[in-house]
């Protein structure tokens, strides 16, 4: 999953709980139409994917060969 | 973030804070035995005080705050929600909470039916945890090494407490056990298939995440829980036999995976990024470095005749380990917990109206550095009172009793943050506070 054109990168895997979480939200909510957000964590997130769920957002992980979790996210097309 | 509705469906603060707000109380009473108890406390590990002190921490203290906290850590870590969470929190901590105070009274006074009691409430409540945590982990795919970890921990506190309960009926009724090898058994499942396993379980994902240290190795985060599980259960096996070499060689392999563990935490903790190290990380190496010296202690009195014949290295090592290893590293992380629940749950009730503190200010660090000299010393002193109890027992009781009612003033200002914003809340948005 490589960055692109339309994709806000946060790396978080040097930042201490909450702040990926905080960062990925934050980033969504200033999104605007077909932006989308892609966060890097060592981890899965899964109270974000919860916290994406319940505000409507959609999101698709995968892993990177070195172990990386790369969660990209969106706005649901309304 | 003003505008979002919520951010988690954690279970509600009041489960799991119930067990971090109680555990201190059973080291203040830990601490009150040992003024009361005084100098005899130490003269042995079979002691009746000796094995009721043991208790309040390990099941009193320990307990459940682990039970608190995997309560918490399940749907975060593992994405494993429990159904009905609050109700499975009150049983089990009222079943845990009278099991202890029940178990300490039957060691201090020997009375059958207290035994008996303590066995009922401890079974009920930890079967009743173990089967909502297992429900809850069922089907979840082992996506990292946390989830079979915390399946392995499960079954090694189910153990722990059949082999328990086993030896509280066996005290009750006087049957014929062989009641030391039962001991020895209940012990290392105790501390390692259960305590070891969940600590380096949780250890693998908090320990970077929190102290910004490297990952653990791949290979060890995948291995370490299945090797010290499988070093248990053939320990056991060999024990039960009656193979006393292969038995002995395996019990070395059961307190090796302790040693094994708490270097590789001591070492990727060297390399943690922090600009400024916190209290945590401290916590957490006061509890790597007493693991190792506990487990290097072990294998010395296997080959020093003398000093295994020597009464008090049974309390050096349960001291260093309960005191120095359990105890330090369960109060590191509720400094980490409790904020972030406060703050994770101040988040969801704002409804992104009110936002929620910043998590450095629902606890002060002040406080926190504060209470984890306190802790120190206390262990410390815990640590002399073995080598010269008439001198330093008062001391030593003293001081678990002042660094644990420091630890619950600060528990208790964290929750009165919480109630203060809730109220807060309330005002904003005409919500009433649940």
């Amino acid at each position: 999953m490589s960055p692109t054109e339309g994709i806000k990168v946060i790396d978080g895997r040097g930042l201490e709980p909450p702040e990926p979480l905080i960062l990925t939200m934050d980033a969504l909510q200033a999104s605007g139409p077909g932006e989308k957000v892609l966060l890097l964590l060592s981890r899965e997130p899964y109270p974000l994917y919860r916290a994406l769920d319940l505000n409507g957002f959609l999101h698709q992980t995968q892993r990177a060969p070195d172990g990386t979790f790369e969660i990209l996210s969106w706005r649901h097309p309304e | 973030m003003q505008t979002l509705p919520s951010f988690d469906q954690s279970p509600p603060i009041s489960g799991p804070l119930r067990f971090f707000l109680t555990a201190p109380l059973f080291a203040i009473l830990a601490g009150v035995l040992i003024l009361w108890s005084g100098p005899d406390l130490f003269a042995s590990r079979w002691t009746p005080a000796a094995l009721a002190l043991t208790h309040l921490i390990t099941v009193g203290f320990m307990l459940q705050v682990m039970l608190g906290a995997m309560l918490q850590l399940l749907p975060v870590v593992a994405g494993a929600n429990m159904t009905r969470p609050l109700r499975v929190a009150t049983l089990v901590h009222a079943a845990i909470t009278a099991g202890a105070l029940f178990l300490a009274a039957a060691f201090l006074t020997a009375a059958p039916l207290l035994f008996e009691f303590a066995a009922a409430f401890l079974a009920t409540g930890v079967m009743i945890f173990v089967g909502a945590a297992a429900r809850a982990l069922y089907g979840i795919p082992a996506t990292s090494p946390t989830i079979p970890g915390l399946k392995l921990a499960l079954i090694g506190l189910s153990v722990t407490v059949f082999s328990g309960v086993l030896l509280a009926i066996s005290l009750s009724l006087s049957l014929e056990l062989p009641l030391l090898q039962l001991t020895n058994l209940h012990l290392g499942w105790g501390f390692v298939a259960w305590g070891c396993i969940l600590l380096a379980t949780v250890g693998f994902v908090v320990v970077p995440m929190f102290q910004l240290t490297p990952e653990y190795p791949v290979w060890f985060g995948r291995s370490f829980p299945m090797a010290a599980f499988g070093a248990v259960a053939l320990w056991t096996m060999a024990d039960l036999a009656g193979w006393a070499t292969p038995a002995a060689l395996l019990a070395g392999a059961v307190v090796a995976s302790g040693a094994v563990f708490s270097m590789v935490t001591l070492n990727i903790q060297r390399r943690s990024k922090r600009a400024r190290r916190d209290a945590t990380h401290y916590f957490w190496q006061l509890a790597m470095a007493s693991a190792f010296v506990a487990c290097a202690l072990w294998m010395v009195t296997r080959f020093n005749v003398s000093l295994g014949e020597w009464q008090g290295w049974t309390l050096l090592f349960g001291v260093l380990l309960l005191f120095g290893c359990f105890m330090s590293v369960t109060i590191g992380m509720l400094y980490k917990i409790v904020p972030f629940l406060v703050w994770l749950h101040l988040q969801n009730r704002g409804r992104g109206r009110v936002l929620a503190p910043n998590m450095k200010k629902v606890l002060a660090q002040e406080l926190v550095d504060r209470q984890m000299l306190a802790h120190f010393v206390a262990c410390a002193l815990l640590l002399l009172a073995v080598l010269w109890p008439a001198w330093l027992v008062y001391p030593a009781g003293l001081s678990l009793i002042i660094a644990n009612g420091w630890l619950l003033r600060n528990l208790v200002s964290a929750t009165a943050v919480y109630r203060r914003h809730l109220v807060a809340i309330e005002s904003a948005t005409g919500l009433s506070p649940k």
